[in-house]
Parts: C-alpha cells; sequence; structure tokens
C-alpha cells in the first residue's frame, strides 16, 4: 500500500515510515506541514493518510482541519489521525464528516510504538473500517454521563451504555435478561434513533462516539 | 541604604498609577495631553465649585448636591490621571464603573457632617484655584514682564506707556523678550498642570470613605478576575510547553523502541539503530521536563535565595543590566520566587517591548523590609492589556500584599519600584 505520512517531527516521520516499511507499506510522501499535505495530496493521492493533529503552521489543529479538507475533495481516502490528545472532539469531527464506509482512525502516537497493532489498525482503516484507540474510549468512560439524547427509551439508552463499555450482543443479553432478537430489535432502533442508517461494521462505534459526545 | 530604601509614595500604593508631570522635562510636557486636560479640568472643577455655591442659596438640596459632587469629582480626577498619565487600569477600572456607581449609590445614606465639610472645603478650593491661575496669567505675568523690562532696559517707561518697549526695542531688548516670554510660558505651563495635579489628587483622597472603600472593593474584584486569567495563562504555557516538548519525545522514543523489539525478533541489523534512537528522545524528554520544572522552581532559586537568582537572570538576559545588590537575608520562599518571577518577567517584557538598552535592578534589604526597584530606558508605554505580562507581575505584588508603583508613561522609562515590609515578610513567613 501506497502511504502518506504528515508529521512535524522529523524521529517521528521517520519512525512512522519505517514502521510500515515492517508492514510492507511504502511510503509514496512525507509532509512536515498542513499546507505541505494539502499540496502534495494534489501531486500524488496515497491510498491512505497518516496525520498528525497539531502541526505548523499554526500548531493548532491544522492537520485535523486538512483531514477535514481532504475529506471533501478525496471522499474516499482513508484517513488515521495522530494526536496525543485522549479526548474524543478531533474523532467525532473527523467521523461526522466521513461518508458512510470511508475508513478512518484515530490513533493516539504513544500507541504506535505497538507496532503490531498499529499496522492492523493501518490495513483496516485501509478496508474502510473505524479505528478508535481504546485510551480514548476508556477516557470518555470516565466521564460522568450526562443528560443527552433525550429521545431514547430507557431501555435503548441502557443497550447504548453497555455498548459503549465493549460489551457484545450475547453479554448484553445476559446483563439485561433479554433474548438474542430483542437485543439486536433494540440496536437496530438505536441506529435509526441516531440516524446512522443502514452503514456496516462502523455503526458501533459511531454510537457510541454519538452516545459520549458530550 | 537610605537612599535606597526611601519611603513609596503614599499615592503609589497597592496600585499603578500614572506618572507625576511636574516631573516631566518641557519638551514631554509640551507634547503630552497634560496641558489642555488640565485646562479642561480646572475649567471643569470651577464650574462644578461654582454650582455648589449656588445650591447653598437652595440649602435643601445640599445633601443631593454633594452626593453628585462626591461622585462626579473622583471620576474626574481618575479619567485626568488616567488619559494625561497614559495609565491603563484607572482608566478602565473608573471610566466604566461611572455610570453604574449612579445608579448603585444608595443615594438616602446620611451624609457625615466630616463629609460635608470636606466636600465643601474641597469645592470651593477647585472654584478658586481657576480665578487663581487665571490671575496669574492675566496679571502678573505681563506684570512681571513689564516690570522686569525696565528694571533691565527701560528708561522710565510707564506702565500705561507700553507701546514704547515695542517701538525702542535694540537687540539686548529682543533677546530678554523672547527669554522671558520662553520662560515664563513654562513656568505658566507647569502652574497649570500642577495645580490641575494636585486638585486631582486631592479630590482623589478627600473622596467619602464609603466610596472610597466601595471603589476599593471593585477593583479587588478586577484583580481577583486578573489574577485567575493570569494562572489560566499560565496553565496554558505549561500545557503548550509539555505538549510540545517531553510528550513528542516520547511518543518518538515509544515507536522508535516498538520498531527494535520487532526488528530483533526478526534478527534485522538495524535494530540497534532505532534503540539509539529511541535514547536519544528519552534524553531530550528528560532535558525539556528538567527545563519545564526549572522555568516552574528555578534551582538556583530553591538553594542559593533571591540574591543568586536574580544573578543569574541577569546574566542570562540579553541586555545590558545594571545590578545592585544589598541583599545579604533569605526571605520567605513565597516572597523570593514572587520577587524572582516579577523581575524574569520585566527583563523579558523589556527585551520584548520596550526597545531598551540598559535595565537597572536594585535588591535590597533592611531591618524595615525588602525593596526591588526595576528600571528599563526603553520607550514606556506597557499597557495591561497588550499581555499578561504586567497583570501578572500585578497580580504576584498583589498577592504578596506588597507596596509597589509601576509606571510607563508613553516615552518611558518603565519603572517598578516594590518593597515589602517587615510585618509582611512576618506574615509570609507563617
Amino acid at each position: 500500500m501506497k502511504i502518506a505520512i504528515a508529521e512535524d517531527v522529523m524521529l517521528t516521520r521517520q519512525g512512522i515510515s519505517a514502521v510500515l516499511a515492517v508492514g510492507g507499506h511504502e511510503t509514496l510522501w512525507e509532509a512536515a506541514t498542513a499546507t505541505e499535505t494539502l499540496a502534495n495530496c494534489r501531486h500524488a493521492l496515497p491510498d491512505l493518510l497518516i496525520t498528525d493533529v497539531r502541526m505548523p503552521p499554526n500548531h493548532s489543529d491544522d492537520g485535523l482541519l486538512a483531514a477535514l479538507a481532504l475529506r471533501e475533495t478525496y471522499p474516499r481516502l482513508p484517513i488515521v489521525v495522530l494526536s496525543q490528545y485522549v479526548g474524543n472532539e478531533y474523532a467525532r469531527r473527523l467521523l461526522v464528516n466521513a461518508q458512510p464506509g470511508t475508513g478512518t482512525g484515530y490513533w493516539l502516537k504513544e500507541s504506535v510504538g505497538d507496532i503490531p497493532r498499529f499496522l492492523e489498525v493501518v490495513e483496516a482503516v485501509a478496508a474502510d473500517q473505524v479505528q478508535i484507540d481504546p485510551k480514548v474510549i476508556a477516557h470518555l468512560l470516565q466521564k460522568e454521563p450526562v443528560d443527552i439524547l433525550p429521545e431514547l427509551s430507557p431501555r435503548q439508552r441502557e443497550v447504548l451504555e453497555l455498548m459503549a463499555q465493549g460489551r457484545t450482543n450475547a453479554q448484553i443479553c445476559g446483563q439485561l435478561f433479554l433474548s438474542a432478537t430483542t437485543v439486536e430489535r433494540v440496536i437496530s432502533s438505536l441506529f435509526d434513533a441516531l440516524n446512522l442508517g443502514q452503514t456496516d461494521g462502523n455503526k458501533r462505534v459511531l454510537a457510541v462516539l454519538e452516545f459520549l459526545r458530550h | 541604604m537610605a537612599t535606597l530604601l526611601g519611603p513609596v509614595r503614599a499615592s503609589c500604593q497597592n496600585e499603578t498609577v500614572s506618572s507625576n508631570p511636574l516631573l516631566l522635562p518641557p519638551w514631554r510636557l509640551v507634547a503630552s495631553w497634560w496641558i489642555p486636560l488640565a485646562v479642561l479640568y480646572l475649567a471643569g472643577g470651577a464650574l462644578l465649585g461654582l454650582g455648589f455655591i449656588f445650591s447653598l442659596v437652595a440649602l435643601p438640596l445640599l445633601g443631593l448636591v454633594l452626593k453628585i459632587l462626591a461622585l462626579i469629582e473622583p471620576t474626574r480626577a481618575s479619567l485626568f490621571l488616567a488619559i494625561a498619565g497614559g495609565e491603563p487600569h484607572a482608566w478602565r477600572e473608573n471610566g466604566r464603573g461611572f455610570v453604574s456607581s449612579l445608579k448603585q449609590t444608595d443615594w438616602w445614606r446620611t451624609l457625615t457632617w466630616r463629609e460635608i465639610s470636606w466636600r465643601s472645603a474641597f469645592n470651593a478650593l477647585s472654584c478658586a484655584l481657576l480665578p487663581i491661575w487665571t490671575m496669574v496669567l492675566v496679571v502678573v505675568w505681563p506684570t512681571t514682564f513689564v516690570v522686569g523690562y525696565r528694571l533691565l532696559v527701560g528708561d522710565g517707561i510707564v506702565l500705561t506707556g507700553n507701546r514704547r518697549v515695542l517701538t525702542d526695542l535694540d537687540a539686548g531688548g529682543v533677546f530678554f523678550v523672547v527669554t522671558a516670554v520662553c520662560v515664563t510660558l513654562v513656568a505658566l505651563l507647569y502652574l497649570t498642570v500642577g495645580l490641575a495635579w494636585f486638585q486631582a489628587q486631592l479630590a482623589l483622597q478627600v473622596s467619602p470613605k464609603f466610596d472610597r472603600l466601595q471603589r476599593q472593593v471593585r477593583l479587588l474584584a478586577v484583580k481577583e478576575t486578573n489574577l485567575v486569567s493570569a494562572f489560566e495563562a499560565e496553565r496554558l504555557r505549561i500545557e503548550r510547553q509539555l505538549h510540545d516538548g517531553p510528550q513528542q519525545n516520547l511518543a518518538a522514543a515509544a515507536i522508535h523502541l516498538g520498531l527494535a523489539q520487532v526488528l530483533v525478533r526478526q534478527n534485522a541489523e538495524n535494530a540497534e539503530q532505532h534503540l539509539a534512537l529511541a535514547q536519544g528522545q528519552l534524553q531530550e524528554a528528560s532535558e525539556e521536563l528538567r527545563s519545564a520544572l526549572s522555568s516552574l522552581r528555578p534551582r538556583t532559586l530553591v538553594e542559593d535565595g533571591l540574591a543568586a537568582s536574580i544573578a543569574e537572570l541577569v546574566t542570562g538576559s540579553p541586555l545590558e543590566v545594571e545590578l545592585n545588590q544589598h541583599y545579604s537575608v533569605r526571605a520567605p520562599f513565597s516572597v523570593e520566587s514572587s520577587l524572582h518571577f516579577v523581575t524574569s518577567e520585566f527583563l523579558t517584557n523589556t527585551y520584548r517591548h520596550a526597545r531598551a538598552r540598559t535595565v537597572a535592578i536594585e535588591l535590597g534589604s533592611d531591618e524595615e523590609g525588602l525593596r526591588l526597584l526595576l528600571r528599563d530606558d526603553g520607550v514606556g508605554g506597557a499597557n495591561a492589556d497588550h499581555g499578561t505580562g504586567i497583570l501578572g507581575m500585578v497580580n504576584r505584588l498583589s498577592m504578596l500584599g506588597a507596596d509597589f508603583c509601576f509606571t510607563s508613561p508613553p516615552g518611558g522609562p518603565t519603572t517598578l519600584d516594590a518593597r515589602i515590609n517587615s510585618d509582611r515578610l512576618q506574615e509570609a513567613v507563617q
């Protein structure tokens, strides 16, 4: 796979490039600023883009803004955003702007060191899946659940909360003393209520992010 | 030591104030707003004073009139000092406060006799100041001029024969006229500004105790808010420093360690290279952390005290610093650390904004307390609105309960004169 890397710290950039080489991927180009990222994409569109959030020129969320801009131009470009920020705001902005079924990853920079896992993430995102760093989800779960999504029924809410905790359908059945079909029906109505429609595998992640977005 | 530790001017205590116009050289005074505003201020004062005198006729209204004057006068005085002296704080505080203070005033609060007499005396005085000034302008000035001319050059000109002064001028006469006009004009300018300055200071001093307390409460509230935002700014700075420094290094180290692990497993040759890179990143992270920590709590300050840490600041500064220390004690850490950061901030501000070449630092201690005097030769005009630096300094000093005076008139110099008396030092120990 031809992958592009946007990251302003040279050693990190080279490190990521070496990690990708371990996985048998080619680094198409490297960019040190968000402006460079946009320009390079016009010349040579990669199969997947890995970009840091905090980048020059403004050293704010320039990398994320570049990713969002690229989403407009190239809706099918899979993007993995690297960050040091454990909050879910960046991930949410990225997912909200994604067309259903576009590969999106939000991974903490420190987690790149787990190389086999990171390569899995890259490949999953290239295969149009959503991958969110488990630490981000864990951090969100520590927050107090606030009164959001009032249109959900108590039952839907209960199921969503368990989903956010990473429970499988079978576990949810056990905990709530419900049959498998009932749980599936609740989840399906939940996706409809959250306007997630008929997207595939990423629905769970999106629902969780939606639930936890405050 | 006595010269170093002279008393801080009473008007300066615990506030940033405008500079004293009487200390300005004539060319700066002429170029400033002091003169037109002084004339306006004096004239306004005379009008208000006249109003007061007329209100004596309607005695029942006296209380109300006094109340209005008591509100107007300190505001007028603060505005005059603030605009002419280029001092931001008083302007903002009083400029915005007037309308709301009119609304908030308890109109039915009983006036004390002391207030009434103070206010009456003040208004009578401000009413009198303008005539005094006019008399000087119209009578004393020309008279001095004519009499002087008679004494020096003239040969028996009578006052009514002024015309001959103009016709008979020789070279000496012209020189005398020009010099006399210049000198007396300058003296007159100083007199005008001096009178206005005097009246304004007096107005601020004699404003009734209740109103003064109310103003102080408002000022404290403003300071509290400033303090919070200064803390926030400091937290943001630390967050950035840690994010852009150690956190980046650690993330890079984690990546290279991960690579080394994979490569060792594959028996690849370049694993060692990634280990070395990771080590380099870890070293850099610890250096970055050290620098972040030392900006929080400088080692020299902790171990060797304020004198040493200021000497270190001086060595590290790109400015030419004239350091004068008579400081041999160890004050409580909170005090030393505040004075250290104030000095550091002052040097940074001077370097960044003041276009100064030199800074003078005096640090002294005696049985009365500590004194820190900072002065640059820059362009002045430092304004608390342009950054948190000044606010930070003012807040730190306020929290210490220091008596201080920060002045930075346009044209410079910027001066900070702070002293902490020994009682405060005792409290800080506890």
